[in-house]
């Protein structure tokens, strides 16, 4: 009976945020009914995949304690610029986009990791300064126009409407496979461990022999494709888009991460428990404009979720710090 | 020293000789029985396909009266860009500017200037201060606009029934006034149709997107979601049209026919209103004709002459707007399946 209650409880921080989760969707269904309606589950769904994204694509940067702040200028960039180019070329599909918005994330990407990893400054300055210039270059470029369903490839918003079983969006499904991937590789890999090792201790990391400079450059390009491909689903959700797209995103992302069991100082944390913090963040968000609370209370209880998710994870740590040392102790003795 | 003296005395009859003689194409040229005009149209930006929708008005009006007529868009969205254009458009021999300014105060030393060298000015869409323009052409009057929301929503919700509202902010001005008069307008002329909440999208795609699932969610029952903001309009109309509710709530508001005719016409039922563009271009050019040729009067309660294809009209009257004698565009076109592809901006 016991091993049977021990098997139920969840394991470690994602399974505990996939219980709170459920319970926050379960009161929210509570309230308003129709929150648990096929369209309801669809619209959770394809409103968080591309936070999701951007948060599994954040994720290895925070586990090796850095900062991405670039990525929301980097989907406003890449959804203009996919925009401007099949609206001048009106043969393309999705699958151009589909390959130009990695690639233009990944121009950002390149630079944030030649000037965090190359020249070791510290990614919090160096990606807020690509955010402005990223976004600068956005309104440059883009002139002050913007595009519309009428410019955007027909394939590409059919496939942005495509919905599978009812309730599972095309986006999504393509987030899930990308949370599974990276959190195989995080998990199984050694370049995955490596970021770990990396987050928890830099200057150990450095000093065995990891290769500190190539882990966090590629983390940084990764990151990068990720906000690309972040740039067409946007594209493929809203079919509108002109300069400001995305605009101050980024702290959303970071704080889907957080809340998702991503520690900000580095060394825990994985893309799974990233994407049920995206979720979770989007569940409260539908469910909060669901009953109808106003713009203002929106944002504080975002905040608060927020602060809440780090005392949690203060707590967790500490709690396993003493198992641990209390374990040590029993071996020694 | 005689010959010196000669050639001062010729160098100054040939001045006066000059000035008189620019005096006169100054003063004596208008008061000649036609003045042929030379426009340059400025506009906020040349890309814009709304200014260009409104050049297009502009040409109409050329043609009618056998003007020149020239695009001048800046590059940018700046004043410094369209007082370049200004400056430039006096130096080739510009005698009419119409303006959509990107500035209220930062034109209006160019636009003096200008006017000193007899150059007509007559701003639309965007005015400047009084000293700057003889003349302002607005787009729709607040209550015009109010009145085209309300019979809207009232067509799609069949004259019954529950509809919402998403706006931009609590607290943009603009947003207010018009749903103020859309609930009288409702009071008055559709007392059956009831507005049951109103939401803010703040002007963003993402949070626009999320208050209409919240508002369908919250009401089930709402026939039509009015959302007087070009951006909510699109992400509601978008939301819908790819929602088991599409063909159950429809959407209307204030926006580009560009923007929302994939929505109009793929069968969500969707609508939406706006000045007709291409009409505030041709007004405006029949104005400064009527001020430069016909020597009309701008003061607040004249009649001024709009010419033959202003909706048939002919004549406005001038009004006092927010900053001085303007003319009122409107009434709002509502565009819908039938006559949107009419229209291109």
């Amino acid at each position: 009976m016991n091993s049977f209650i021990s098997r139920l409880k969840p394991r470690g921080r994602e399974g505990s945020l996939g219980i709170i989760l459920l319970v926050t969707v379960g009161i929210t269904g509570l309230i308003n009914p129709r929150f648990l309606t096929g369209d309801g589950t669809r619209d959770l769904f394809t409103s968080t995949a591309v936070v999701a994204l951007l948060a599994i694509g954040m994720a290895p940067i925070i586990i090796m304690r850095h900062i991405d702040l670039s990525v929301a200028s980097t989907v406003g960039l890449t959804a203009w610029f996919i925009a401007d180019i099949s609206a001048k070329n009106p043969d393309f599909t999705w699958v151009q986009c589909f390959i130009i918005g990695p690639l233009i994330g990944m121009i950002v990407g390149v630079l944030n990791g030649l000037l965090v990893a190359g020249l070791r400054l510290p990614s919090l300055v160096v990606t807020l300064g690509t955010l402005y210039i990223v976004r600068g270059a956005v309104y440059v470029i883009s002139n002050s126009v913007d595009y519309n369903a009428q410019e955007m490839p027909p394939s590409l918003l059919d496939l942005g409407q495509k919905v599978f079983f009812g309730v599972m969006p095309f986006t999504f499904l393509l987030v899930i496979f990308a949370m599974l991937i990276t959190a195989w590789f995080m998990k199984y890999r050694k370049a995955g461990r490596d970021c770990y090792a990396i987050g928890s201790n830099p200057h150990a990391a450095d000093l065995v022999g990891l290769k500190v400079f190539r882990r966090t450059f590629l983390a940084f390009v990764f990151s990068g494709a990720m906000a690309g491909l972040a740039g067409v689903f946007y594209l493929m959700r809203f079919a509108q888009v002109d300069s400001t797209a995305f605009y101050g995103q980024e702290l959303a992302v970071v704080a889907a991460a957080v809340i998702g069991g991503v520690t900000i100082a580095g060394g825990s944390g994985t893309t799974i428990g990233a994407t049920i913090g995206a979720l979770l963040v989007q569940t409260i968000q539908g469910g909060l404009a669901a009953i109808g609370v106003d713009a203002f209370w929106k944002s504080a209880i975002n905040g608060l979720l927020l602060i809440v998710a780090i005392y949690a994870d203060r707590t967790l740590a500490r709690k396993s710090e003493r198992t641990l040392l209390a374990q040590r102790i029993k071996e020694r003795a | 020293m005689e010959r010196k003296r000669g050639t001062t005395l010729k160098k100054k009859i040939l001045a006066v000789i000059a000035i008189g003689a620019l005096m006169a194409t100054a003063f004596v040229a208008p008061a000649s029985a036609k003045t042929k005009l030379k426009i340059a149209h400025i506009p906020k930006l040349g890309t814009i396909g709304y200014f260009q929708a409104a050049d297009k008005g502009v040409q109409r009006a050329c043609k009618e009266l056998k003007a020149t007529c020239a695009y001048k868009g800046p590059t940018e969205i700046t004043a410094a860009a369209q007082v370049k254009e200004i400056n430039a458009a006096v130096q080739s021999g510009y005698n009419v500017l119409i303006i959509a300014a990107n500035d209220k105060d930062a034109l209006v030393p160019a636009l003096k200037a200008a006017r000193k060298k007899g150059v007509t000015v007559v701003t639309y869409d965007s005015d400047v201060a009084k000293a700057g323009r003889s003349i302002f052409v607005n787009q729709a009057s607040s209550e015009g606009i109010g009145n085209a929301l309300a019979d809207s929503a009232a067509d799609l919700a069949g004259d019954s029934g529950e509809i919402a509202v998403l706006s931009t902010t609590p607290d943009a001005t603009n947003q207010n006034v018009w749903i103020d008069y859309m609930n009288k307008r409702l009071a008055s002329a559709h007392p059956n149709v009831k507005v049951v909440a109103t939401a803010y999208g703040l002007d963003k795609p993402e949070e626009s997107t999320t208050e209409t699932q919240g508002l369908i969610q919250k009401y089930p029952n709402i026939k039509a979601i009015v959302a007087p903001t070009s951006v909510g309009i699109v992400a509601a109309a978008k939301y819908v049209s790819g929602s088991s509710s599409k063909g159950k709530v429809f959407v209307t508001g204030l926006g580009l026919p560009n923007d929302m005719k994939t929505y109009i016409k793929d069968g969500s039922g969707a609508q939406a209103s706006l000045w007709d563009v291409e009409n505030f271009g041709y007004v405006a050019v029949q104005i400064a004709n009527s001020i430069v040729n016909k020597k009309q009067s701008v003061k607040v309660g004249k009649k001024i002459k709009s010419g033959k294809g202003d909706h048939g009209l002919k004549k406005r009257v001038v009004i006092k707007g927010a900053v001085g004698n303007e003319v009122i565009l409107g009434p709002a076109t509502v565009f819908t399946a039938d006559n949107v592809d009419n229209y291109d901006f």
